[in-house]
């Protein structure tokens, strides 16, 4: 059983670009001034031509999972401190012996709107999606995945001026 | 000069963002939707104070530079006034 605990975690460094993924990008960018240098995922606040942003993670649902649910931490900064909010989704796409892979079968996503008032310039912020069992495409353990990240760029809702920087995902079991 | 279409202005709007981003400056609690709004209206001032501008200039080269070169000049000087601010 692992209710609550960290299951695995997806580096920016892993992630997958699809050609059009508009302006996200993997950057390499000292964001303080300790020379600590991540990687990270770069999501503008406007996409040209006008569409979300998107990266790709693939993954296998570690054997402890116990059909609980997954709540994604994402773990992201800001540019811009400000109280403006970014809306960022998450969707999963199980990939068994009978898929086209070539076409995508993402479940529905799921969104999280998070402000960038957390604290001062390059302060981590967290924010949370869950997703109950069945709104992961069926998932069980060992299964093989993929899952989508985006920045909702065209929502009214996004409205941080500053870049969102992913630096990591965990995926912890619902409790 | 006309006004900008709306894939230009697009354009300048994630130009500036990626311009502070790298700067990692401060803007104020403005939020996105408004920096296109301050796009939009900035460009419309330019459009309605053109003439004004053109007969600002002196005579001879009022006449003689094309709208163009015109333009180019003025953002060569407000390019330097930024750099200096």
């Amino acid at each position: 059983m692992s209710a609550g605990q960290s299951l695995f975690y997806l580096y920016s460094q892993r992630a997958a670009f699809p050609q059009h993924s508009d302006s996200a990008y993997l950057s390499r960018r000292v964001i303080n001034l300790t020379a600590r240098q991540p990687n990270i995922i770069i999501f503008e606040g406007v996409s040209v031509p006008a569409s979300n942003q998107w990266v790709y993670f693939e993954g296998v649902i570690p054997q402890s999972y116990s059909n609980n649910g997954l709540d994604v931490y994402i773990y992201w900064t800001t540019t811009v401190v400000s109280a403006a909010n970014i809306i960022c989704g998450v969707a999963f796409e199980r990939i068994d012996s009978t898929l086209e892979i070539d076409t995508d079968s993402f479940a529905a996503a799921k969104t999280v709107t998070d402000s960038g008032s957390g604290g001062g310039s390059d302060t981590l912020l967290i924010a949370i999606i869950s997703f109950n069992h069945s709104e992961i495409d069926g998932l069980v353990a060992g299964d093989t995945f993929r899952m989508k990240f985006y920045r909702d760029t065209d929502d009214a809702g996004d409205t941080l001026i500053g870049e969102l920087e992913l630096h990591l995902i965990e995926i912890r079991e619902s409790t | 000069m006309a006004l900008l279409n709306n894939e230009d202005r697009r354009d300048i709007w994630r130009d500036f963002m990626r311009s502070i981003s790298k700067r990692r400056e401060p803007i104020g609690d403005i939020t996105k939707q408004q920096l296109r709004e301050l796009v939009d209206a900035a460009d419309q001032w330019v459009n309605d104070n053109a003439s004004s501008y053109n007969f600002a200039l002196p005579l001879p080269p009022r006449n003689a530079l094309s709208a163009k070169q015109k333009a180019e000049m003025l953002m060569f000087i407000v390019h330097r006034r930024f750099e200096r601010a």
